[in-house]
């Protein structure tokens, strides 16, 4: 039994290789896409061109050291810790609304000022709810209505309170994966309907308390009717990506960084990839996400336990989800949200998340046999 | 824990595997269309933003007379702008600005430190020293511009025909207008790669589009003719102070224009542009523009048509007057011209003998004639806003109407119009198109474009252009025209004073005088014709208000061409003096001025003299025409 589990772990560094080089290429390549899209501005405002890149360089750091302590940690024992994480996330969320810790940029609170660094409390809270999902959902063979309560109640919480931030696509996202991760634990159909009506209803409300929602709703069917306003963000992610046609303009060679492009690391830096590397380019970016999403539905089939099984599931649905949305984003099929791409945009907190969590599926890979048929 | 059924959940994650696939399937068939399909016309769009560029004006062609003499020309100015992103002391860069340009400095500095544009134009019109000093300061942000800027050479000459250019440099009037886009050139720019504020990117280099200069026009004007015509026209307004006054010169021959003037008028360097009316006033040109009814010079082209179609008959008689379907229409001397042959009758302008011809050829050889004269339709001469000649249409015109039509009423013509049809009158029928560009040349002084005589028609025969032009000069040599005469040349024309219409009836005491006369100069047949619109004082007659301006003209044009006057047995040129006539009666006024051997136009049938022109004493020549009016 030891020789068996040595024999594994000698012979797989990690649980999941594809998994780990995939996620690591993307934070790599990440780094170089922030000194593409940030060298120009970051020149401009800070007299250094790496300002942008040495920080995101030093979150890789971090986010690395997280991925690999939690790739050798028995996640299974977090299962334990997802009370405590969702209430954590809670407060955290809460906080940011608290004068003094709250930052606000660009009309919202979405930043918690922690002294040395300021961090994205939905980054985390993202996570830990799913955390907690899995744990409620694993404590049932078939889950009860009492789970289900408890998650939607967790699920409510937090999508209210980045609501409030606001952050409307953070919202979206966290309900999305809620779905998936219910359809994923198997919840019977009605449910989902009880789910959906105060959602809907939500929806509309939202829409018609705060209208300049609807303009930018729908600024992205015609960006050229409002192209000093709604619709300029979008054109200049479509010049750039239009710049790059097939191949691209090459490395380092976009002209829409020029300050041309608003949020060119971070929400909007697929668009640079496109300019730079061209069709090819992103469809390869693509193709690497989907190599690590596969990965983490592979991870999730064949874990040994509920609580593994739907926990990688869901941390695979935030990152497929949240890219997804994100180049719908920069290509104009649904309406602009301000979501970072996963690994590639700029962001300290999201980084480490992302990385972290990666960890987590590896950890989870690492604790599974070699053979997929073979039972412990 | 409990363990997992591993087969529903395998088959469910499958499904949402699947579903992500083909969402991102989704979006890289939406990024091919972007990146792909539409991406030559995004690059192309994006473009245009990624470049800014600096105008550099193409320097604008000069306006020369035939004979080359500058009428217009471009020199360089230097237009400076600023790029407020890329300037680091505002208040710096507006003192250096202020200094070497003389602008005030906070108007320098609220331009400097405008908000939210790429570019500021700040001063316009600098020297070529004024731009080097301001270049000196090298200043970040501060761009010094090559600009081209419009003089004329003669300031108010020409003013019409030559027109003005905008602060931009396009032509807004004349031949400014007309030939604008070849005057103009092609600009040139310098293209900066920039940032989306403006900032000029490093390692990039600025492409110049060269300019490509304006073609040089050259007109058909003469330069000392038209010298004449605006001192006259300028003589014209002082003396009468009309609503306006003009004179158009053509080659009868060719069709070229070789003068036109027209008043008000203003210096070209100096426009009114904040008077907007007197602005566009002063820019009408009017030998072109106006649409006037040309009274008795009109009867040219009536006696032209009489004798082209075998009407005239061998003596005419006029009681002063002539009843036409039983309308009483006055000849313009109420005493009448008795019995008297063609040739007296055009001496005489006497309205009788034209309504007589009109009436004799009809409405349908009239109105044929007068198309093939040209003024049924525009001349098409290339000087903007030309107008159109009024006619009452074919159909409705009634006897009255065509017996007036004789004598030059109930029809509107334009001055060129009228001029062009004289014209083919007096060169064997041919009816020449006019116009007033000669050739276009290009910066290496090359001629790319040359304008010849185009012959649009037949008027009348060669028998008959010879006999109109010996009546019309014995009407400069002993009938109405005699104010017109300069000793020892010849000379023919013949007056017109047409009272206006104003809505539809008679306004009294508003005429317009004018005279059509023509010459030969070098060989040349010129035809000049005079108006004066609305002379004040009591003086309206063509014959005196519009005459001797012609006279004058042509006197200027033979001592400038070194023309020998040709003093034949008659033309020994004898003074008279101008007798005093206030107090006499008609019969005692006209005795008075016979006996001093000059010719009367007059006012009034009752009482005594009230007023004359000109004074008493002025020594004139013999055969002048005179005026007196009894009251």
């Amino acid at each position: 039994m030891t020789r068996a589990l040595y024999a594994t772990r000698k012979k797989r560094f990690f649980g999941s290789s594809p998994l780990i080089l995939s996620a690591s290429f993307l934070a790599l390549f990440g780094i170089l896409m922030q000194y593409c899209a940030s060298s120009y501005n970051a020149q401009i405002q800070t007299g250094d061109e790496f300002f942008f890149v040495k920080k995101q360089a030093l979150a890789a750091v971090a986010a690395f050291a997280c991925m690999f302590v939690l790739s050798r940690t028995d996640i299974k024992k977090l299962a334990k810790f997802a009370p405590a994480a969702l209430v954590i996330a809670i407060a955290a969320l809460a906080a940011v609304f608290i004068p003094g810790l709250g930052v606000e940029r660009y009309g919202a609170t979405r930043w918690l000022n922690l002294g040395i660094a300021t961090v994205q409390p939905s980054e985390f809270a993202k996570f830990a709810l799913v955390l907690f999902i899995s744990a409620v959902a694993a404590r049932d063979r078939k889950l009860r209505a009492g789970s289900f309560a408890l998650i939607a109640f967790a699920a409510g919480s937090v999508c209210l309170l980045i609501m409030l931030e606001p952050n409307m696509s953070i919202t979206v996202l966290v309900a999305l994966v809620t779905v998936f991760m219910l359809f994923a634990i198997g919840v019977k159909l009605r449910w989902f309907a009880l789910l959906a009506v105060p959602a809907a209803a939500a929806l509309v409300v939202l829409i018609a308390l705060e209208p300049y929602r609807i303009k930018r709703l729908l600024a992205f069917l015609d960006p050229w009717s409002s192209p000093l306003a709604e619709g300029y963000q979008l054109i200049q992610s479509y010049y750039a990506l239009g710049s790059g046609g097939w191949f691209g303009v090459g490395l380092f060679n976009s002209r829409q960084k020029y300050l041309f492009l608003p949020f060119a690391e971070s929400d909007f830096v697929f668009s640079i990839v496109g300019e730079e590397l061209g069709l090819i380019g992103c469809a390869l970016v693509i193709a690497v996400f989907c190599v690590l999403i596969v990965s983490g539905f592979r991870i999730g089939a064949r874990a040994d336990n509920r609580f593994e099984a739907f926990f990688a599931a869901g941390i695979t649905a935030v990152i497929a989800l949240q890219t997804l949305l994100n180049i719908a984003v920069v290509t104009g099929s649904i309406p602009p949200t301000g979501l970072p791409m996963p690994f590639l945009s700029s962001g300290g907190s999201s980084l480490l998340m992302f990385m972290s969590a990666v960890g987590a599926l590896d950890g989870i890979a690492r604790s599974q046999s070699g053979d997929p048929g073979h039972k412990m | 824990m409990r363990n997992i059924s591993h087969i529903t959940l395998k088959r469910r994650l499958f499904a949402a595997a699947l579903l992500i696939a083909f969402l991102f399937c989704i979006l890289i068939a939406r990024l091919f269309y972007i990146q792909v399909v539409d991406g030559s016309a995004l690059s192309g769009k994006a473009y245009g933003q990624w470049t800014r560029d600096l105008p550099m004006k193409a320097n604008r062609g000069d306006i020369t007379d035939r004979n080359g003499v500058v009428l217009a020309s471009s020199y360089t100015t230097y237009t400076v702008y600023v790029r407020p992103n890329e300037m680091e002391d505002v208040a710096a860069v507006s003192s250096a600005i202020s200094q070497v340009s003389g602008e005030e400095y906070a108007r320098v500095y609220a331009r400097v430190s405008k908000k939210g544009v790429s570019e500021v134009r700040v001063v316009t019109g600098l020297s070529e020293a004024q731009s080097f000093a301001l270049r000196g300061y090298g200043y970040p942000g501060l761009y010094v511009v090559a600009d081209s800027a419009r003089y004329y050479e003669y300031g108010n000459f020409a003013t019409q025909l030559l027109g003005f250019v905008n602060a931009d440099g396009d032509g807004q009037s004349g031949v400014e207008m007309y030939y604008d886009s070849l005057l103009k050139g092609v600009d040139g720019a310098a293209y900066t790669e920039t940032d989306l504020v403006g900032n000029k990117l490093d390692g990039t280099n600025t492409t110049y589009l060269a300019p490509v200069d304006g073609l040089t026009a050259t007109l058909t004007i003469d330069f000392t003719l038209q010298s004449l015509a605006e001192k006259a026209v300028r003589d014209a307004v002082d003396k009468y102070s009309p609503l306006s006054a003009s004179c158009l010169m053509m080659d009868a021959d060719t069709g070229e224009i070789l003068a036109m003037a027209s008043a008000p008028t203003y210096d070209l360097n100096d426009l009114p542009r904040d008077d907007i009316a007197y602005l566009l006033q002063g820019a009408k040109n009017l030998p072109v523009t106006d649409v006037y009814e040309p009274g008795s010079t009109f009867k040219i082209l009536t006696a032209a048509i009489g004798i082209e179609t075998g009407v005239i008959a061998d003596s005419y008689y006029c009681p002063g007057y002539r009843m036409v379907d039983g309308q009483r229409i006055r000849c313009w001397r109420s005493i009448g011209h008795g019995s008297q042959d063609f040739a007296h009758g055009i001496m005489n302008s006497c309205n009788c003998v034209f309504m007589d011809i009109a009436l004799a050829a009809g409405t349908d050889t009239m109105y044929d004639n007068l198309g093939a004269f040209g003024l049924t339709a525009k001349t098409g001469i290339d000087v903007s806003g030309e107008g159109s000649s009024i006619m009452l249409a074919r159909d409705s015109v009634k006897t009255v109407d065509l017996a007036r039509i004789g004598f030059g009423q109930a029809i509107a013509v334009t001055p060129i119009g009228l001029a062009s049809a004289v014209c083919s009158v007096l060169n064997g029928g041919r009816l020449m198109q006019p116009y007033v560009l000669s050739t276009l040349t290009d910066a290496d002084g090359k001629i790319v474009y040359s304008n010849t005589p185009t012959e649009k028609g037949k008027t009348v025969s060669e028998s008959t252009s010879a006999a109109m032009k010996e009546y019309l000069y014995s009407v400069v040599e002993e009938g109405g025209g005699k104010n017109a005469y300069v000793a020892g040349y010849r000379i023919g024309g013949k007056t017109g004073t047409a009272q206006k219409y104003e809505n539809g009836s008679i306004a009294q005491g508003k005429y317009v005088s004018s005279f059509i006369g023509f010459t030969e100069i070098d060989g040349r047949t010129v035809v000049c014709l005079f108006k004066v619109d609305e002379p004040q004082g009591y003086v309206y007659y063509g014959s005196i208000v519009a005459a001797p301006y012609v006279g004058q003209i042509f006197a200027g044009a033979f001592a400038a061409a070194g023309a020998e006057p040709d003093y034949g047995e008659n033309e020994t040129p004898d003074k008279t003096d101008m007798p005093d006539l206030e107090g006499l009666s008609l019969a005692q006024a006209a005795a008075a001025v016979k006996a001093a051997g000059l010719q009367y136009e007059y006012t009034g049938e009752e009482g005594r003299v009230t007023t004359q022109f000109p004074m008493a004493g002025e020594t004139l020549s013999e055969g002048s025409v005179v005026f007196f009016s009894l009251g």
